[in-house]
């Protein structure tokens, strides 16, 4: 489904990646980890497109995403779901709002919208909370109302910056095994976090960043923990 | 049906835009109105002058003051042989004074200071100068008196107003694309949180944009609206009451009919406001939002 080929980045004279390699399956969860400035951002925006790749290929679908017109690209990003550190949630909209914000814009009618956001709420156990607004909910909540907004188009794939970069180690848990409940629905999910140790805990495919090198991917369960 | 909704959408956001803005939108549909103002006004101007010049230009008739002792009948007589003239009318000295005095209010005793005076109809307006360049040579006359002739310094000052009027709006379009430009890049980046999640659940380009673009487009509708209305109180008080007092004052008789390009002014101020506005929110989404 998605295909890094050779894939660098570079802001001036600093390369932010380095001749990137790596494949990722229809379904697959992938952890993408490493420090501060290792390059997971970079490799996440490159995907959806907020950055362009200043070498090599990137493949989702055997499309090239660095080479389509700028036109095409909404057209690429209603097709993922994208999820934030920061949550990005309106606060002068409720948590149905929030999520409905996006489906408006796409011209979904209101009955469908209805339908879909409770679905995605249903899904992250929030359906209770569709009237509350974003400072009302503690911060899992949160992300967990940026979860159902990533889903509730119902993309292929997923992509998680540092979702639990501002939570607790036992929210983030919880939000790793909702990601982790997303990618058992059939969507591809893809993490990236600097948080080795709660990783550690899932046995999925890990890729290691290390200043903007893929110094390792393999199942966790038999990676070292360079970060521990 | 998706469009419609998208369109409902678009307006919906633009309301919100609108009610966001708060104050400043008060600021830039006042600046933007006296802009507009001034714009039609020095529009309306020209318009009106130049109806009064093809006024002018389409008289038939022009005066002819005589000296003092000249031969009243025989000059009366002598132009009305001429071809090109259609009739003669000889005003007396003695009416034409009390008719004066009557308008002006002299007393009766104040001696007559004016001629016999001559009323001169050409039959085509074409005739008028040949009529007049051939008989300005005749003996006894002591000036004629013809309306272009009256207001050759007006077109110099109608050139000078109009120049001087369109410069002054070009200052005030500036300063207002600028408010204008100012005013939806603050609701822009006030609002980029929005317009990064829309972005990035990609929702079309245009949708993103429209709200602002729209917001701007209100502000021309609503400055040209409102614009209009002094335009209306000059056309119906300031300018019908100058036609009557020039009337008064006009040896010949025509008619006024500036009206006719009021109805074009309004159009041309609505669609230059409403242009104006579209295209300088335009200019800022294009530079402050990105796909």
């Amino acid at each position: 489904m998605i295909k890094f080929k050779n894939v660098s980045k570079f802001y001036g004279p600093i390369k932010a990646l380095d001749n990137i390699n790596f494949e990722i399956e229809a379904g697959e969860m992938v952890f993408i980890v490493g420090p501060s400035g290792a390059g997971k951002s970079t490799l996440m925006k490159l995907l959806y497109r907020e950055e362009r790749n200043t070498h090599g290929q990137i493949l989702i679908n055997n499309i090239d995403v660095s080479s389509l017109s700028e036109d095409k690209i909404p057209y690429l990003r209603r097709r993922m779901g994208i999820i934030f550190q920061d949550f990005k949630l309106l606060p002068n909209k409720s948590i149905f709002d929030n999520i409905a914000y996006g489906l408006r814009g796409l011209g979904v009618s209101e009955f469908e919208i209805q339908k879909r956001v409770a679905g995605a709420l249903n899904l992250v156990g929030l359906l209770e909370r569709a009237e509350a607004f974003p400072d009302e909910l503690s911060g899992g909540e949160q992300q967990r109302v940026g979860i159902a907004r990533a889903i509730v188009q119902g993309p292929p794939l997923v992509i998680a910056d540092e979702p639990t970069g501002n939570l607790d180690p036992k929210t983030s848990i919880e939000i790793f095994n909702l990601l982790k409940s997303v990618s058992l629905r059939g969507t591809t999910v893809i993490v990236s976090t600097h948080n080795h140790k709660i990783v550690k805990e899932f046995k999925e495919r890990v890729l290691v960043l290390e200043d903007g090198k893929l110094v390792n991917d393999t199942l966790l369960s038999a990676v070292s923990n360079p970060y521990a | 049906m998706r469009s419609i909704r998208i369109i409902w959408r678009i307006l919906k956001e633009t309301y919100q835009s609108i009610k966001f803005s708060g104050m400043s939108n008060f600021m830039v549909i006042s600046i933007l109105t006296v802009t507009l103002a001034l714009f039609g006004g020095v529009l309306q101007f020209n318009s009106s002058i130049k109806q009064i010049y093809q006024n002018l230009d389409n008289q038939l008739e022009f005066s002819i003051y005589l000296i003092e002792g000249a031969e009243t009948k025989a000059i009366a007589q002598k132009i009305s042989q001429i071809e090109a003239v259609k009739k003669v009318d000889i005003i007396p000295k003695d009416i034409a004074w009390r008719t004066f005095r009557d308008k002006f209010g002299f007393s009766e005793d104040s001696s007559n200071p004016l001629p016999d005076t001559l009323h001169v109809n050409v039959k085509r307006a074409q005739d008028l100068k040949p009529v007049i360049e051939q008989i300005k040579n005749y003996s006894g006359i002591e000036q004629i008196s013809y309306a272009p002739q009256l207001f050759q310094g007006l077109r110099r000052v109608r050139s000078i107003l109009f120049s001087f009027g369109l410069f002054i709006t070009l200052i005030l379009a500036i300063s207002t694309i600028t408010i204008i430009s100012n005013t939806i890049q603050l609701i822009v980046k006030s609002r980029s949180l929005e317009i990064k999640i829309l972005r990035l659940v990609g929702v079309d380009d245009w949708y993103i944009r429209g709200p602002f673009i729209t917001h701007g487009i209100f502000y021309g509708l609503v400055s040209s609206l409102i614009a209009i209305i002094p335009l209306l109180i000059f056309q119906n008080f300031v300018w019908n009451s100058f036609q009557a007092s020039f009337k008064t004052i006009m040896p010949l008789t025509f008619t006024f009919d500036s009206g006719n390009e009021l109805g074009l002014i309004f159009v041309i101020m609505f669609l230059t406001g409403i242009i104006v506005c579209g295209t300088s929110s335009y200019m800022v989404t294009n530079r402050y939002i990105k796909v």
